[in-house]
């Protein structure tokens, strides 16, 4: 089998947030809807002696993935050729089953077409040989995408050429999520995402999530 | 995360019509108030269609539903099952009671439906046991779900029972409001504590369920032992208190949940 | 405008930001033949290190975002990448992060160590091996304490594998006249007064104007001599004293004492002990310590400066001491160096591309005169801001007291050639009362702005960037930006000036200027590096097709088939850099001869290596040493840099940088206890952006970073909207009177000869334009670790949904703007006018978000492109 997904080295990501307007761009996500988006961890510590990264989030692509579980109608599939994670989203009822359940609250609603949506892969892009918008706008090169079963991939390259210490999921509450991050202990500590908190107690939500 | 209203009705009125189903069930073979057994059919009937139709409310697509064929294991798929063939059941009892079918077969078709009734609440809160949520993921959850239930699907039933000048075939159901006021307080404490339902809000909506849920209804089961012609009143007043304590019980666990993580910080 | 007020008259502006013909306004004005130029960066942007760094390292400015440092781009494979590299107020990640964010990446990510400067903890911070939050506006004091530290334990002589440099290829062992009194600025008047360096002609019978050299003292021969250039005939010859004092003898016989120049910046540092700079720049000393000594550890790389001291009135004296800090650690034209010459010639028989057009005078004189000598002089503020002069600039506050008062001279026609100059001028309220005093304000721009509903009369709608085209050389690659559909009706902005031209250069109309017909007439001009003006876009497009850099090119169809395409070949290119050309004979430019490339560097001859070339332009004998002792600046000051001589200035141009308290501490400190940094974020570049859907999405409002301790102590958390003042906007700081900018020499100023000067000011001229502001300005506190202390952040911002329909235009400016904060007032450089943008004190207090703005995403939306059929325009026809 396959296991298409992304790889972000957060030791070279700058926090810049191209991918997630070349996302916005390239799928026509609408104002306040997001498949993609870049989140600021830190900074931690004492000053001057901080540390910080940015989380760049999407689709983890999981391989016993809750959003396929739950979904009523298949909407929310894994796809018999790739085995990548989609959303066919004409059979979307909008119940958002998948939305509860999915451990990072990557998936959104599409308000328009009143259907639930994520990260495709650029299955559009990548079906042609190209690569996901995110990845070519990507201005640091710290986005890989490829299939994690193929040791020629892309993304199998970077995690073999990062210190096995530095490779990290997002938390696994069983979920098996396939994209990986590198992060070295040098740039900062790597944090489980629910052990990332707010560094304020804002009531904001978006505000909350620039400075996680 | 904001009360999903649609679903809140949806589980409370289902669950109250699986319980109440599930008192003329027994009836059935208690050979009890047999002048009710249409009528709290019906009104059961009525009650799951309803909320099954509040459900529906929540769906921005109902039009797409028959895809749920594609994907039938899904706690959806069972829910909107034990539903459909809880109603048939229920229905096929009306008709045959109207008809007056032999008794052996509405046995039959009774126990079946009663079976889904009494799954539907639990049913319904186990869909949301997902390890997204943490503190829904707790057999505590459905459990309440469970327990909330009974009261209101029982005290609902006495209702149709009082209305139908039966009192006296209803006095083996103080003793089954009572347990199930003390069960529906214990499993909502139960899961209100466990997921730390004691901020403003939720712990009164706590307090509010165990109070509606619970102690009233099992007072209420408690006077009715000695004071059996009051029927009428206590149950209307159990059904209106156990409701609203199950509702209560559903936002609190709305209003209490807390993903593992919500990167795009999307309220739903 | 010509008739009644001759033809200063004029004022040409560009600068914050969509742009992409720098050199229009300037060429423009140039063709007109008389006015003043300014935009709000120049002075306060690039231009002093631009200016100033050659001239100290013989090499090259090392802005990453500006000059691009071709080195630090080096893939791996090449070998011999930067291995220590500063980041000195620049933050490539979020200025640039397609290009020098990834370089900056690809460096570290190859082991290249890293030091950030920067009162922001910011994403190269993140990443840095040493971070140093220093407090805005104190760099100097910062480069003094470096410069103190390197001296104290001899750094200088330990460079790994470059321990002479110092000695031999610098100008700091030369010897500085005494007699020399150089006229100090008033806000450092107590700091060493060292001048320029001796003239060996003050020595020597044989040494005259014409073999004029620099002098210093040879420890092997114990004799003072000549300075002279290494080559291969006399290496090993050169021993000169690098510290200390000398006597020497006059050719009229008598005596002096001379410091070495060496010395002369040992004395000016002397009190800059670490503990000292620690306090003054809110470091810590050992983190201070361990920067020091990692940037000395290699030679191989550098510092690189940005912006953030062109920002304030330091920005002369910190080009000085960065570039001299290189320069005394040897940190230049090795493997890995900012400051370099990069590049191997190319097989291809392709050159290098560039279709900047520049004005006249700027590379080369045209046969026509269209100015005289006496319309340089004239420009607002330039005799006592030569270094204005690098870019054919006015001075931009000289300028606003000119429009004030008519003094010396009324400015009468505004062409304003960008976006919005409320956004980008400092103190920007204090230009609402300028504006009615034109006759006529005209700008060309893709929207319309602020600045169109305050001041314009006439748009001029100008295409986008990626509706114009533009042919330039990057690395060993010629691009080519090509011109896509139109998004709405608009031109190239390079038509807007040559329509202007078109309509006076008819000898039958009464518009008819001889000047704007001969800007037509390639002859008249006779200078293929300023085209003449072009009558269609297709004319200009098949003019930008010609510089591609391919002869083979000549229209724009077939550059639109042919490139982009390598000039070199990368093995060409990287392989074939010459590095340490200095101590070669006849050592490459590098990937110069491009078109543009202004600083050549050293020239060489058979018998003396390439070396540097930072001398005065009186020296005829070239040592070919860096001049970390800027001799230069302080004979730019004096003379000029024009084709003929110009008065020198009031204050000398200084030769060692010197640091001074920001006005607004000394002045202010007591009641704006915070002092204000900006820089840049991702999503913006300058003033732009700001009516762009997804990307006021991702940044809907300026935030204000707050350390935790500020935060707490007024009472604001993080995610609170945030009121902030400034001594502007409180009306405790307003622009002056400052008339004389045009010195008593020149014709203009003929029956002016006194007035007030911007040393010492008149009367108040702005309070009522700065009252517009007084209620301050409006930002989203972020609480954060992540700030210098006692400092906050915030970048420029304006608010364009104000300028829907129904909306209060004005609001646009004044709710966001951090720019009315900000300081056109007080001190202003001797070298380049610099102003304070950066470095001022502010106070904040916890404030409700401001009515109107737009904040959630959907708010947005009606900013989201809509399509539609072709509208006209652009001037594909005549």
């Amino acid at each position: 089998m396959s296991r298409y997904c992304l790889v972000v080295d957060l030791d070279r990501c700058i926090g810049c947030h191209a991918c997630e307007v070349a996302c916005k761009n390239e799928n026509g996500i609408a104002l306040g809807e997001y498949w993609n988006r870049v989140i600021q961890v830190g900074p931690h510590g004492t000053f001057p002696d901080l540390e910080q990264y940015w989380l760049p989030v999407q689709c983890q692509q999981c391989e016993d993935a809750p959003c396929v579980h739950v979904c009523p109608t298949g909407a929310s599939y894994r796809d018999p050729e790739t085995n990548m994670v989609l959303v066919a989203k004409e059979k979307c009822i909008g119940c958002k089953y998948c939305m509860m359940a999915c451990p990072y609250g990557v998936r959104s609603w599409n308000a328009a077409e009143r259907a639930v949506e994520k990260c495709t892969l650029c299955g559009q892009l990548t079906s042609v040989g190209e690569q996901p918008a995110c990845v070519a706008a990507c201005c640091s090169a710290c986005r890989f995408y490829g299939d994690l079963d193929d040791p020629s991939s892309d993304v199998s390259v970077a995690i073999a050429n990062a210190d096995a210490s530095a490779v990290h999921t997002l938390k696994d509450v069983g979920n098996a999520p396939t994209a990986r991050y590198i992060l070295s202990e040098k740039t900062a500590a790597w944090l489980d995402v629910d052990e990332i908190e707010a560094a304020s107690d804002s009531a904001d939500p978006a505000w909350f999530r620039k400075e996680a | 995360m904001e009360i999903q209203w649609s679903l809140v009705l949806f589980t409370a009125l289902t669950g109250t019509a699986g319980w109440m189903y599930a008192c003329v069930a027994a009836d059935e073979f208690l050979k009890k108030a047999p002048k009710s057994a249409f009528v709290a059919s019906i009104v059961a009937f009525v009650v799951a269609v309803v909320g099954g139709l509040a459900s529906v409310t929540h769906l921005s697509h109902p039009d797409r539903m028959l895809n749920a064929l594609q994907h039938p294991t899904s706690g959806i798929f069972v829910e909107a099952a034990l539903i459909g063939c809880f109603c048939v059941c229920v229905a096929i009892y009306a008709i045959m009671v109207k008809r007056g079918v032999s008794e052996s077969v509405r046995k039959v078709v009774v126990v079946i439906g009663a079976a889904f009734g009494i799954a539907l609440p639990f049913m319904a809160g186990e869909s949301y046991m997902m390890e997204a949520r943490p503190n829904w993921n707790t057999p505590l959850l459905p459990l309440g779900y469970l327990g909330t239930a009974i009261p209101a699907g029982v005290a609902a039933y006495l209702t149709v029972v009082a209305a139908r000048k039966e009192i006296d075939d209803a006095k083996p159901y103080a003793v089954t409001l009572l347990v199930g006021g003390v069960v529906a307080a214990v499993t909502a404490l139960a899961y209100g504590l466990s997921a730390g339902a004691l901020d403003a809000t939720t712990g009164m909506l706590l307090a509010l369920c165990v109070v509606g849920a619970g102690v009233v209804p099992a007072a209420c089961g408690a006077v009715l032992r000695t004071k059996a012609n009051s029927l009428l009143a206590l149950a209307a007043a159990s059904l209106v208190c156990a409701l609203v304590g199950a509702v209560a019980y559903r936002c609190i666990m709305w209003l209490i949940t807390v993903p593992v993580s919500d990167l795009f910080g999307i309220v739903l | 405008m010509r008739d009644k007020t001759g033809k200063h008259g004029l004022l040409c502006s560009t600068g914050g930001g969509g742009n992409p013909q720098f050199f229009s306004p300037p060429r423009f004005r140039n063709f007109w033949g008389a006015g003043n130029v300014f935009e709000p960066g120049c002075a306060q942007c690039y231009l002093p290190r631009n200016y100033t760094m050659p001239l100290i390292n013989g090499l090259s400015d090392t802005s990453i975002a500006d000059s691009g440092c071709p080195e630090l781009y080096k893939p791996a494979k090449y070998g011999g990448i930067a291995e220590v590299y500063v980041l000195w107020g620049t933050g490539p990640a979020w200025h640039s992060p397609s290009t020098s964010g990834r370089c900056v990446a690809e460096l570290r990510a190859n082991g290249c160590k890293t030091i950030v400067v920067d009162p922001r903890f910011n994403a190269d911070a993140a990443k840095a091996d040493v971070w140093l939050p220093i407090k805005p506006g104190t760099d100097m004091a910062m480069m003094l304490g470096w410069m103190k530290y390197i001296i104290d334990n001899e750094l200088y002589a330990k460079i790994p594998g470059y321990e002479n440099f110092c000695e031999q290829w610098t100008n700091l062992p030369f010897l500085v006249d005494p007699r020399d009194e150089v006229s100090l600025p008033p806000v450092a008047e107590d700091i060493t007064k060292d001048g320029q360096l001796l003239r060996a002609s003050a020595v020597f019978d044989d040494v005259t104007e014409e073999n004029e050299g620099y002098v210093y003292f040879d420890t092997e021969t114990g004799k003072v001599t000549k300075a002279f250039a290494l080559g291969p005939d006399n290496d090993g010859t050169y021993h000169p004293q690098l510290f200390g004092t000398v006597d020497v003898t006059l050719k009229d016989g008598t005596t002096i004492t001379c410091k070495t120049a060496f010395q002369a910046y040992k004395d000016r540092c002397a009190d800059f002990d670490l503990d000292t700079v620690a306090e003054i720049t809110g470091c810590q000393a050992d983190k201070i310590k361990e920067a020091i000594e990692l940037y000395c550890s290699s030679a191989h790389g550098g510092i690189s400066l940005g912006v953030a001291t062109d920002m304030y009135p330091g920005s002369a004296q910190a080009a000085i001491g960065a570039a001299a800090l290189d320069c005394m650690t040897a940190h230049l034209w090795h493997t890995g160096c900012p400051a370099n010459k990069v590049g191997g010639k190319g097989s291809s028989g392709l050159s290098s591309c560039e279709s900047t057009i520049f004005p006249s005078g700027f590379m080369g004189d045209t046969v026509y005169e269209f100015q005289t000598n006496d319309a340089v002089l004239e420009r607002l503020g330039y005799c006592e801001h030569k270094g204005l002069g690098g870019w054919m600039h006015s001075h931009i506050p000289t300028i606003l007291s000119a429009v004030l008062t008519g003094e010396p001279y009324q400015p009468k026609v505004w062409i304003e050639r960008s976006g919005n100059k409320m956004a980008a001028l400092g103190n920007a309220a204090s230009w609402v009362d300028a504006f009615p005093k034109f006759d006529l304000i005209v700008q060309g721009y893709m929207y319309p702005t602020s600045f169109t509903t305050e001041a314009v009369g006439i748009v001029f709608p100008v295409c986008e960037w990626l509706e114009s085209s533009f042919a330039q050389n990057r690395l060993n690659v010629n691009l080519l930006r090509q011109p896509v559909t139109n998004l709405f009706e608009a031109a190239d902005e390079i038509m807007m000036w040559g329509k202007i031209a078109e309509a006076m250069s008819d000898p039958s109309s009464d518009l008819y200027d001889p000047n704007m017909e001969a800007c037509f007439d390639e002859e008249k001009i006779g200078n293929p590096m300023v085209p003449p003006y072009w009558h269609t876009i297709n004319e200009y497009w098949d003019w930008v097709a010609k510089q591609c850099g391919n002869p083979e090119i000549t229209t724009m169809e077939q550059a639109r088939q042919i490139m982009p395409q390598e000039w070199a070949t990368d093995d060409e290119y990287w392989g074939g850099t010459t590095y340490d050309g200095y101590k070669m004979v006849n050592a490459g430019g590098g990937a110069g001869g491009a078109k543009g490339a202004i600083n050549a560097g050293g020239s060489s001859d058979d018998n003396t290596y390439t070396g540097f070339s930072t001398c005065a332009a009186d020296i005829k004998d070239d040592p070919k040493k860096c001049g970390p002792y800027a001799d230069t600046m302080l004979y730019i000051g004096r003379h000029g840099k024009e084709k003929f001589e110009m008065p020198p200035a009031l204050v000398d141009y200084n030769p060692m940088p010197y640091y001074f308290t920001p006005e607004d501490e000394t002045q202010y400190g007591d009641e704006y206890p915070l002092t204000l940094t900006e820089g840049r974020i991702p999503y913006f570049h300058h003033g732009t952006l700001r009516n762009n859907p997804y990307l006021r999405e991702l940044y809907p409002a300026p935030e204000i970073w707050i350390s935790p301790d500020y935060a707490e102590q007024y009472g604001i958390a993080d995610g609170d909207w945030v009121n902030v003042k400034s001594p502007r906007t409180d009306g405790k700081d307003v622009f002056r009177d400052i008339t004389t900018g045009v010195d008593a020499a020149t014709v203009m100023a003929a029956d002016k000869t006194s007035g007030p000067s911007e040393f010492a000011p008149g009367d108040e001229l702005t309070a009522n334009g700065q009252s517009v502001v007084s209620n301050g300005i409006y930002a989203v506190a972020r609480v954060t670790e992540g700030i210098a202390r006692d400092s906050v952040y915030l970048e420029r911002f304006w608010n364009p949904e104000f300028l829907e329909d129904g909306s209060d235009g004005r609001k646009s400016w004044t709710t966001e703007n951090m720019n009315v904060l900000t300081k056109n007032t007080g001190f202003y450089n001797p070298e380049f006018g610099t102003y304070t943008l950066r470095g001022i004190r502010v106070k904040v207090a916890k404030a409700e978000r401001p009515e109107g703005i737009w904040y959630e995403p959907t708010d947005f939306e009606p900013w989201m492109p809509q399509p539609s059929e072709f509208t006209g325009g652009a001037f594909y026809e005549s």
